[in-house]
């Protein structure tokens, strides 16, 4: 009796446990319980959450393309501004732009130089429709404010759309955020520059003129139509807007049909000229309401290493926030997120910044000689020389070089002392600069945005992604070809020689000022990423890039007692510039998904 | 001795017997029944049994079972004592298989499954489990990657892969349950291990059984007086391998010669040249100057005295300069030779009726290779792996019907030594990296670095020393209350379960930081290279030790409820089950940080019908919380049929043929395990994530101001369920000869579909992170061949088992975006993780090979050699220019003879990544085998296992000539015209090999081995003066693991982790002693 009650009881227990938790059979068992994961619309509730958006849009958007991790070098390697080493060890160091592939002629799909790469643009784009679509659901900002936003998202997608063009020519225009069915080949060069200008015009309306100091950063009206004025600078260019006579140079990068519109105008219109005048002249006419002007105190030289005593052009980019930067990278130094930003674009931009380890980014002796002497003449570098701070000090160059370009026995800061680039010779050993690693030791290198005042602190130094001196040097070119020289254009550019303290230019034709404010564009935008798209927009590249480039080997000697450092020069390489350089090619895997082209083409840019 | 008594009764009578085994050895704890009745007791140590008061003997039948043997049963009659002779089943196996959520009789499983039991582990004188079934299974692949203590565990694959994007990992359950974590178990504590194979096996796992189902079975207690049993065993480890390096003489000449053969490199294209003359010349003047790294005669010459200070007439050597130019063997300064581990465990088992018990204690501790002797913390840093385990397995009878079992395990891990967590990168480029000429490392007891050598290498003890080190401390706690009820009364074979698992896991870690003061030594001016001049270079800061920190931890709780069937009558069998479970898991680590929860339903339904014709159905219905609501939950089925020839009545009695069964089965199994990029995706249905990353600043200098970023995460897919593995079987299995022989044969082949991955083809321009899609799919198929022989020759018995296993798959749809004309690079239609890369046509072995040459040999640099096609002819460029040999370098790189050709695939007239193809074997093997065998003579024992795979392939990634590392012997065999011209064995490019193009097919080795993998030899004495001190048996042996290996491209390390950087494989001998009481 005793047992099968037992039994009963148990039996009971058993099956009301099973009952029990068949019970929790149920989708409720797995639901996801509450919270853990952020959607869209927790970001787009509060206008505290929705700044967060706004700040990653800078951060993928508003990028100096100035050296940034470990496998980033200066933009600038694959112009004749640098020349990046390219020994087995070094091929890194160029790895984002590849330019090691750039330079010899083998750059390929797979390896363009497209910094970031073709994706980071329209991850950028995509960013800033997203958040241009869902600012107004923000429930506790006011107007004026999601008004601003959307400002600043339409001036980020235009943004990384003009960078596209610059790359590839026309591309893609993607005005909303996309799912997977998409269908939006390339666009013509023509649609391509009126849909950036447009959004530029639209990111103007919205934008304010200017902006608390706490807020320095982020765009303005300004910036906006600075971007549009570079965009109609380079649509007017012949690369794009190519004269009859030009036509030949352009053989290899042009298909000859009617597909040739995702590469220029079809036919040549002088009057874009006058719009990318007219635009450059907007931004000069709007500085002054922005707050903007040219950092110009009257003190061309640089004398000492303090602020005082650094000269104008210098401080343009060692002040931080000066006034001539209509937008500058304000996240590049100090973030919190990491010493890499930091260090590793010293260490790439560099080797003077650490001594020991770090880049060597050489000056070519072809790029130093496109500095004019003082007196505004031209001089070429002899064959070698018995003492090279001595001959450099001597030469009396364009006051920009002193603060651009550091040389072996250059006086650099407190900190660095003399700079000692030489190879070892007469029982002293190889320079601090020099290396270990035989070619390294070339005695030339820039070291701009490298800062020397306040101890070679890095925060003060501001990496400009539009700065005022451009508009005038865009006016004046622009003006130039569309109806020559005149007092205005010689304004312009004399304005930016004389805050350098280069003598003004005068009584040129139109040829000679159009060679006269290239030479002056190279040198006042020097390593600032406007050489490459100058080159290219000019019809230059096939020369400049397809020469021998040199460079200074200094070895340390003892005269009467004291070391000097006589130099010879030496190759560097021979560059290869193909004519299919003009438009970079897309990835196989993108040709590959058949959208960019048409039923008859696959998009691929002309010679890939 | 335990006796069950039954009600007694008059008529009654004693009956007692002994039970022996084939060589007339008592066997202790046989399980003897009285057929048909719950009485039943188990043999003595003496191998003795006795029932009192027994009705009716005459009338019964006694039924004798133990493991591993065959069953016998055996009429009473009219005797009173009986003498049982049993023999060892000849699987080897017992006769019971462990099944998903049960159990069965091997003579009617339908299912594929394969078993290992515990006396096979226990011979590998591994630490964990994993490493243990290499070669044991068939159907098993086991990949060691490491041999650091305590991160040594074999990665286990069963029948291959079969998905690309998911987790290819089998399910692991110990016990019943699912466990995270079963390698830090003792193997003492085992009795079998399976692998469930086939989707009849593993569909009542649903959507976590379609890489197939390792089930740990412990030991349980038995009815009896308490066996004690103590085993207690060292062993000593050394690597399997370490590379050889070369010395300081050969390293700095192979550098000047790269140097050398590095100037071709970069000017061959100079315009100055036009003839072979030309570059003589200017090489010859310049090439010393334009080397990385140029080291003189004079050099050369003290690198080869390095290690001697006299000369031989005992004179001071005047070129010996250990300081500045030192022979430093860092392997030797780094590693030891050997390392101890030693184990030791103890396990009583017993019972009486109403209560049984198993309890085990096991100690393990395994030491690691560093030398520790110049470190701040010597034994902090010093690799070591210390494990304790517990292990309780209690049954409680609370009467005939009602069974409670209570299992409790515990795994307490303390791992310790350098803090090498990123250790890979710290083996390549500080320990591998380490050239012979940086530094002679320890001078004095400081650590020194020549002042002009800075830029060429570290001083590995100074930064190995510097890591600091860290001990890890896991504590694993897994638990189950099981509760069994008979339900005869209301139906003859009914059974209910119950089972509640809790398990929990704590890790902690501590470390410490010993910043190395370090020094640099500057040549005497006074001129005496041997007294140079010492000058600290940084701080000297005191060691500092970390108290503890979290680290991880977990719970997870399990819950189970259950209905068993199994019943006889007449000629049929049937069974059922069917069983519900709910699983939560608790972890912080997961993302997002919430419960992760299974839910699902199992059921079983078996039929047999005279032993001959067997079929059997299961399914899973499980839900999983990564996918929406309406999607969440899957049926999966499977079946299966047998029919057993042997049993026919047509079938005729002969002692070739004695047991034929053949088997199949199809069901389908799920996978919902999503892997992107390393992470496993959750909740893949939600809509548009955002996650906060990134951010900027804004404001000016003294004002500025941080804003954190957000930026959109993982797109929703709402549409997102499990991939399905339908799976098919078919097999026999049979026993020939007498029975000697057994073997199992099975071909399967699996369907996976709906693998969840990414599309490839989504253009850039969306870069929206799309979630995975149930788009994929793979197919996977093989055979596996078990063979077992058992006999003797007279007195001596002895057995042979062998297995072989082939697998392979094929990706036959995945969504990647291959330009026109590309299709070669498509990974669909090839085995998954297939490379692609350049396939190489050999080396160019003479100038010939690109250039007309003259009659000293040298190239004629205007006639270049024109480059043939696939047919043999000339051909062009896309600009129409004939295409040269010479101009086939990667990316346009320049060659000379020892560079390695490569076949220009699209024929283009370049090289380049169009040229990659898909090509060579993966590193999951095609075939594994294991090959063991064994003898026993009176006391002795002795058995050994081979092992192997092939049809594998590993890519090297660290080579010689890369940059600044220290060269192998394989450095010793590269190419140079020389030895070249005198036959010499070449194993590598030149030294100035272009190693941006070495991607290819030249640095892909075949990996296929053949190990003795282990071996044993072991001695059992039973004297009878130890049975007087308790003593039933000893038995001492000495085994080893990965004693001899057998591959093709040994010089390149162990072919089981070809390539991989990290901690090498280690070698054990072991000796042992174990004690039963």
């Amino acid at each position: 009796m005793n047992k099968i009650r037992t039994t009963i009881i148990s039996t009971v227990a058993i099956v009301a446990m099973l009952c029990l938790s068949t019970t929790g059979c149920s989708d409720d068992f797995l639901e996801k319980p509450k919270g853990g994961a952020v959607t869209t619309d927790t970001i787009f509730h509060t206008q505290n959450e929705a700044r967060k958006a706004v700040a990653q849009m800078y951060n993928t958007c508003v990028t100096s393309y100035f050296a940034k991790d470990w496998s980033g070098s200066r933009p600038e390697s694959i112009t004749d501004e640098l020349y990046l080493l390219h020994g087995s060890n070094d091929t890194w160091a160029g790895q984002v732009i590849n330019t090691q592939y750039y330079v010899t002629g083998n750059m390929s799909t797979e390896t363009n130089c497209d910094y970031g790469g073709y994706s980071s643009h329209y991850n950028g784009i995509r960013h800033a429709n997203l958040v241009f679509e869902n600012i107004d659901n923000v429930a506790d900002a006011t107007v004026e404010w999601k008004n601003d936003v959307k400002g600043q998202a339409i001036f980020c997608r235009a943004l990384q759309h003009y960078e596209l063009f610059r790359y590839y020519g026309g591309i893609p225009l993607i005005d909303h955020s996309l799912h997977e069915d998409v269908n939006y080949p390339r666009r013509s060069i023509k649609a391509v520059v009126e849909t950036i200008v447009k959004w530029c015009d639209d990111a103007a309306a919205f934008l304010p003129e200017t902006r608390p100091s706490a807020d320095f950063g982020k765009v303005t009206k300004l910036a906006a139509l600075a971007l549009k004025a570079r965009v109609l600078l380079y649509a007017a260019s012949p690369q794009y807007n190519t004269p009859d006579n030009l036509k030949g140079e352009l053989t290899g990068a042009r298909f000859g049909d009617a597909r040739d519109s995702v590469l220029c105008y079809p036919t040549y219109d002088k009057e874009r000229w006058k719009a990318a005048a007219d635009a450059s002249k907007a931004v000069l006419d709007n500085a002054a309401i922005a707050g903007v002007s040219l950092f110009n105190t009257g003190k061309p030289l640089t004398t000492g290493e303090t602020y005082a005593t650094l000269g104008d052009y210098e401080s343009v980019w060692n002040v931080y926030g000066n006034s001539e930067i209509i937008l500058a990278n304000t996240k590049s130094i100090e973030a919190p997120s990491g010493w890499e930003t930091d260090s590793w674009s010293l260490y790439m931009s560099s080797r003077l910044f650490y001594s020991s380890w770090g880049i060597k980014n050489n000056v070519p002796n072809e790029f130093l000689q496109l500095y004019e002497k003082r007196d505004g003449t031209k001089w070429t570098l002899p064959e070698s020389g018995n003492d090279l701070p001595v001959y450099i000090q001597s030469l009396n160059l364009d006051p920009r070089f002193y603060q651009t370009i550091a040389y072996d026995g250059m006086y650099y800061c407190g900190q660095k002392g003399y700079l000692d680039y030489y190879r070892a010779g007469d029982g002293y050993p190889d320079g601090k600069l020099c290396g270990a690693e035989g070619t390294i030791g070339f005695a030339i290198e820039t070291f701009k945005f490298i800062p020397r005042v306040d101890d070679m602190n890095t925060k003060h130094f501001t990496w400009p992604v539009f700065r005022l001196a451009e508009f005038y040097l865009s006016y004046a070119e622009a003006m130039n070809e569309y109806s020559g020289p005149s007092q205005a254009t010689y304004d312009a550019i004399n304005i930016i020689r004389s805050r350098a303290g280069m003598p003004n230019k005068a009584g040129l034709d139109q040829v000679g000022f159009r060679a006269a404010i290239q030479n002056e564009r190279t040198i006042e935008l020097a390593y600032e990423n406007n050489r490459y798209n100058d080159l290219l927009r000019w019809l230059t590249a096939p020369k400049v890039l397809n020469q021998s480039l040199h460079g200074i080997i200094t070895t340390a000697k003892k005269v009467n007692g004291a070391l000097t450092r006589p130099w010879v020069t030496e190759l560097f390489m021979n560059r290869i510039f193909p004519k299919r350089y003009y438009y970079l090619p897309f990835s196989n895997a993108e040709i590959s998904k058949k959208y960019l082209g048409n039923k008859d083409w696959n998009g691929q840019n002309p010679g890939w | 001795m335990i006796i069950m008594f039954a009600i007694g009764k008059v008529m009654a009578q004693n009956i007692s017997g002994v039970v022996v085994d084939s060589k007339a050895l008592p066997l202790p704890g046989v399980t003897v029944l009285v057929k048909g009745t719950s009485l039943g007791c188990s043999t003595d140590i003496n191998g003795n049994f006795v029932f009192k008061n027994l009705t009716n003997p005459a009338q019964k039948t006694l039924v004798f079972s133990y493991l591993g043997y065959d069953k016998i049963e055996k009429a009473i009659a009219d005797q009173s004592s009986l003498r049982i002779v049993m023999q060892e089943s000849s699987t080897g196996l017992s006769e019971v298989v462990v099944v998903g959520y049960g159990s069965q009789k091997k003579e009617s499983v339908t299912a594929a499954i394969s078993t290992v039991s515990a006396k096979d582990l226990i011979q590998a004188p591994t630490a964990n489990i994993s490493n243990s079934l290499a070669g044991r299974l068939s159907g098993l692949i086991t990949v060691q990657n490491s041999g650091k203590p305590g991160a040594d565990a074999s990665d286990l694959y069963i029948r291959g892969v079969g998905t690309y994007s998911s987790s290819v990992s089998p399910l692991v359950m110990v016990d019943g349950v699912a466990r995270d974590s079963y390698n830090n178990i003792d193997p003492n504590e085992i009795e079998t291990i399976s692998i469930l194979k086939d989707a009849s096996a593993t569909a009542v796992f649903g959507v976590r059984g379609a890489n197939g189902v390792v089930l740990i079975t412990t030991k349980r207690g038995k009815a009896g007086a308490p066996k004690i049993s103590l085993s207690a065993q060292t062993a000593m480890n050394e690597f399997t391998g370490l590379p050889n390096f070369v010395n300081s003489f050969d390293y700095a000449s192979l550098q000047n010669e790269k140097s050398f053969e590095t100037y071709w490199i970069n000017h061959a294209k100079d315009a100055d040249i036009a003839t072979w003359a030309d570059f003589v010349t200017k090489r010859d003047a310049n090439w010393k100057k334009e080397a990385a790294h140029y080291y003189s005669d004079d050099d050369l010459l003290k690198y080869k005295n390095a290690h001697t200070p006299l000369l031989a007439n005992g004179q001071t050597n005047p070129n010996y300069d250990p300081y500045f130019h030192p022979d430093t063997d860092w392997q030797s300064r780094i590693f030891k030779k050997h390392s101890y581990q030693s184990q030791v465990n103890l396990n009583i088992n017993g019972g009486t009726e109403s209560m049984k018990y198993f309890v085990s204690l096991g100690y393990l501790n395994q030491n690691g290779m560093f030398k520790t002797d110049y470190m701040a913390f010597p034994d902090d840093m010093a690799y070591t792996n210390k494990r304790y385990n517990i292990r309780g397995n209690f049954d409680f009878d609370i009467n005939k019907d009602f069974r409670v079992s209570v299992d409790l395990g515990y795994q307490h891990e303390v791992q310790g030594g350098l803090n090498l967590d990123n250790e890979g990168w710290m083996w390549e480029k500080r320990i591998m990296w380490s050239n012979p000429i940086t530094t002679p490392g320890i001078v004095d007891g400081k650590f020194v670095m020549p002042y002009t050598n800075t830029k060429i290498g570290e001083n590995p003890l100074e930064e190995i020393a510097g890591m600091g080190y860290n001990n890890t401390i896991k504590s694993t706690m897994t638990s189950s209350l099981k509760l069994k009820y008979k339900l005869d009364r209301i139906l003859d074979g009914l059974s209910v379960n119950a089972r509640i698992a809790y398990d929990s896991y704590f890790q902690t870690r501590d470390g410490g930081a010993t910043p190395t003061l370090w020094y640099k030594l500057t040549p005497n001016s006074n001129g005496d290279v041997m007294d140079p001049i010492f000058s600290q270079m940084s701080e000297e800061i005191p060691p500092q030790r970390w108290a503890s920190w979290y680290v991880g931890k977990w719970r997870k709780v399990y819950g189970e409820g259950s209905l068993n069937y199994n019943h006889s009558f007449g000629k049929h069998d049937i069974g059922a089950l069917a069983l519900y479970n709910v699983e939560k898991k608790y972890d912080p680590s997961l993302t997002p940080d919430l419960p992760h929860a299974y839910l699902g339903m199992v059921g079983r339904a078996t039929y047999g019908y005279d032993g001959r014709y067997l079929a059997e159905f299961n399914m899973g219905y499980n839900g999983s919380e990564n996918f929406p609501k309406g999607l969440r939950y899957g049926f999966l089925p499977a079946y299966s049929l047998g029919w057993v020839v042997s049993n026919e009545a047509f079938f005729p009695k002969n002692d070739i043929v004695t047991y034929l069964k053949f088997r199949g089965s199809v069901g389908k199994v799920g996978n919902d395990n999503v892997i992107v990029n390393w992470v496993s995706k959750r909740y893949l249905y939600l809509p548009n994530t955002w996650n906060y990353s990134g951010g900027y600043t804004f404001g000016t200098l003294g004002d500025r101001n941080w804003v954190g970023g957000a930026e959109e995460g993982t797109v929703g897919n709402p549409n997102v369920t499990w991939e399905t593995a339908t799976k098919s079987n078919i097999g026999f299995e049979t026993k020939l000869f007498n029975s000697k022989l057994s073997a199992t044969f099975d071909y399967f082949n699996e369907n996976r579909v709906d693998i969840l991955s990414n599309k490839q083809t989504i253009p850039d321009i969306v870069q929206a992170t799309l979630p995975p899609y149930n788009l994929g799919q793979v197919k996977n198929w093989g055979w596996e061949l078990e063979l077992n022989w058992r006999s003797n020759f007279g007195k001596l018995d002895y057995w042979i088992k062998g297995n072989l296993s082939h697998n392979k798959n094929k990706i036959v749809f995945m969504d990647e975006a291959i330009a026109d004309g590309l299709g070669y690079q498509s990974a669909t239609g090839r085995p998954i993780n297939q490379l692609l890369m350049l396939k190489d046509k050999g080396l160019y072995t003479s100038w010939a090979d690109l250039y007309q040459v003259d009659a000293a040999g040298n190239p004629i640099l205007s006639s270049p050699v024109l480059a043939l096609d696939k047919t043999g002819q000339p051909y062009k460029n896309a600009a129409g220019n004939p295409v040269y040999e010479k101009d086939l370098g990667y990316n346009g790189a320049v060659l000379q003879p020892g560079e390695i050709g490569f076949e220009d695939v699209n024929q283009d007239g370049v090289i380049d990544k169009k040229d990659n193809i898909r090509i060579g074997k993966t590193n999951i093997p095609e075939f594994t085998f294991g090959l063991s065998f064994g003898f026993g003579y009176k006391g002795f024992d002795i058995s050994a296992l081979l092992q192997g795979v092939s049809g594998v392939d590993r890519y090297i990634s660290t080579r010689p000539f890369n940059n600044l590392e220290a060269i192998t012997e394989v450095g010793l065999t590269r190419f140079t015209l020389e030895r070249s011209a005198n036959g010499e064995d070449i194993q590598f490019p030149i030294a100035a090999y272009n190693s941006s193009a070495a991607y290819n097919t030249y640095f892909l080795k075949d990996a296929s081995y053949v190990r003795l993998k282990n071996m044993e030899v072991g001695y059992t004495v039973k004297p009878s003066f130890m049975k007087k001190v308790g003593i039933s048996s000893t038995r001492i042996y000495m085994n080893g693991s990965n004693l001899l290996t057998f591959s093709r491209n040994k010089i390149w390390g162990d072919p089981e982790n070809l390539g991989n950087n990290g901690y090498p494989l280690i070698r054990t001998y072991n000796v042992g002693l174990n004690v039963n009481f």
